[in-house]
This record gives C-alpha cells, structure tokens and sequence, in this order.
C-alpha cells in the first residue's frame, strides 16, 4: 500500500490527510502545531509535532520510505521551499507542493515538486465557471488546452443519441461519461432516484432529461458546448 | 352536527384528491416525464399548500432534472411541514452542503 507523508496541517493539509486515512491509505501527519496534530491524531496512522523545515527533524523521521509527500504549509512560502528541498534529498519519490501564488509555485517546481498545486485558485476558477454559467455542476483544468466538465445535458440534447449530435465532428469535444437519476421506488413506497453512471457511452446511447454529461475537450470546444442550450 | 359531517366530508373528499394527483405525478416521474410529474405536484400543492408528501415528491423530481435550487426549496418546504421527514432532510442537507 502506498504510504502518504502531509506536511503542514491547515485546513487544506488535514482535510488532504483525512480524505486519504478515510480511504484506508497509510498516512504520516506532520505540523509543528501540536494542537493541529492532536486535532487529527487518532484518525490517521501516524502523527508527529515537529518542525519540518529543520532538516534534521525531517531526516529523523525516515522519510524515504514515503512514496507521496504533500507539503501544504504553502502560506509560509520559506517553509515550503525548504521542506521540498529537504524531501527531494531524502528521496521521496513523489512531491506534491502547495503553492500560493505563481512564482511560489515556479521555485517549488525548480527545487524537486513533482506537481505543484493551487487550491485556492483552481477553487476559485470552479465557483467562477459554476457561478457564470448554472449548468456546470462541476469544472477542472486537466492540462493548459484542455478541460473536463460535468454538464446538464442542454435541451437541444434531449432524446438525441451521441452519434446524432455530431460533437466530435463539430467541437472535437467528446462525452466520457453519462451520469442518469433514475426514478426507482425505495422498500417504504418513496418516490426516489438512484444515479447511475455510463462510462464511455457507445454512439447510439441517448441522452435523457436527467443527465450530466462528463465532457473533455479543450477550452474553446467546452466553450462552444457551454452555448448550446 | 349536520353541518360538521359535511365539512369533514368535503374535506376527505378533498384530500383524496390531493393524494390521487400526487399518485398521477409519481407515475409520471417513474416513467421519466418529469415536466409532467412537476404540473402535478403544483397542482396539487395548489390545493393543499400544507401537503409536505407533495412537496418532498417536487423536490425528488426537480432535483433528478437537475434543478437544484427548486429542489432545496421544495424539501425546506416539507420540512417546514413535516420536520421529521427523514428524506426530505436528506435530501436538502446534501444540496445545502453542495
């Protein structure tokens, strides 16, 4: 099972380090704030009140044998950059780095992260893209061309199959997935509906009334689907 | 006394009504035609506003079309009447958090 290391346990850090624990995932939680560590102490398997930035702190905890360090002490930029260092010369395989603005993220990638990530904007980018246009339930940037969106099937839509809309054709966008709500009646006589999810849907499946879509496509070719109503 | 057996009987005459329109919209959203299991729902909530059955089932529906302020609005309105409906608490303690 691959071992996880999180570094600096803010909200970001410990929601990180309870997510992988809650997914039965080996997870060592490090802050220098013993009352955040003592906050999630009993729900990970192991924790520690230490310094992270002291690279002799760090060494001590043998470290080598993480397979992935999250290093979410991103508000003290110092910090941050020292402990990645530090986590590249231990030889942990995989650095993932929390960054605060641009050239935050540009000296962590210089100095060992694997993947630099930006919570805050790409959050702020989702709300913005949901906010802007009501039927995009959920949005992410999956390289620097291209997205992938969770989409109301539009009303134009509706009864169609895949192959019928032409979107490949027309907007080089293509559907991975269809999540359905579909009526069922629970044991009690409720009306309810349960989801149920079409992974790569074949050309003759047809989009229903209670469908998200789960598009991928670049930026322009989402765009011209966002449009369609 | 004549007169009270006559309310009381127009008035189960008239929450059977309610329950029969309710019964129509479900048989809609089973079968998918969710536009129609809505006007039902209305209509039946335009004759007893105080239906939570009625508006719990709008807010399944709407929120199967993806609606989902309607939805949130329907379930706070069943559980207004109703606060120990259990699904609609579900139901609109998830799309609050959403």
């Amino acid at each position: 099972m691959r071992q996880f290391a999180v570094i600096g346990l803010g909200q970001f850090g410990s929601s990180v380090a309870l997510s992988l624990a809650q997914k039965g995932c080996e997870v060592l939680a490090i802050d220098r704030d013993q009352d955040r560590v003592d906050e999630i102490a009993d729900q990970v398997s192991q924790s520690v009140t230490v310094d992270a930035a002291d690279e002799k702190a760090l060494h001590s905890l043998g470290m080598k044998d993480i397979d992935v360090a999250i290093v979410s002490t991103g508000e003290d930029i110092e910090a941050s950059i020292s402990i990645v260092l530090i986590l590249k010369e231990i030889g942990v395989k995989e650095i993932i780095a929390k960054a605060v603005t641009q050239i935050h993220g540009a000296i962590l990638k210089k100095v060992g992260a694997d993947r630099v990530i930006f919570p805050e904007r790409d959050m702020g980018e989702r709300i913005a893209e949901s906010l802007a246009s009501p039927n995009v339930m959920d949005y992410s940037e999956i390289s620097e061309t291209h997205s992938i969106v969770e989409l109301v099937a539009p009303k134009k839509f509706w009864g169609k199959s895949i192959s019928d809309l032409k979107l490949e054709e027309d907007t080089k966008v293509s559907i991975a997935a269809i999540k359905r709500k579909v009526p069922v009646v629970t044991p009690e006589g409720e009306t309810e509906f349960k989801e149920e999810i079409n992974i790569r849907p074949r050309p003759e499946d047809k989009i229903n009334r209670s469908d998200t879509l789960i598009m991928i496509g670049s930026f322009e070719g989402i765009q011209k689907v966002r449009g369609i109503q | 006394m004549e007169i009270d057996d006559k309310k009381e009987s127009i008035q189960t005459k008239k929450q059977n009504e309610v329950e029969t329109i309710i019964e129509v919209g479900k048989f809609y959203f089973l079968n998918q035609k969710f536009d129609e299991a809505i006007a039902e729902y209305r209509k039946a909530i335009d004759l007893d506003a105080r239906n939570a059955d009625a508006y719990y089932n709008l807010g399944i529906t709407l929120e199967a079309i993806s609606d989902q302020d309607g939805a949130r609005d329907a379930f706070e309105k069943a559980l207004e009447l109703e606060p120990e409906n259990k699904g609609a608490r579900e139901h609109y303690d998830r799309l609050v958090e959403e």
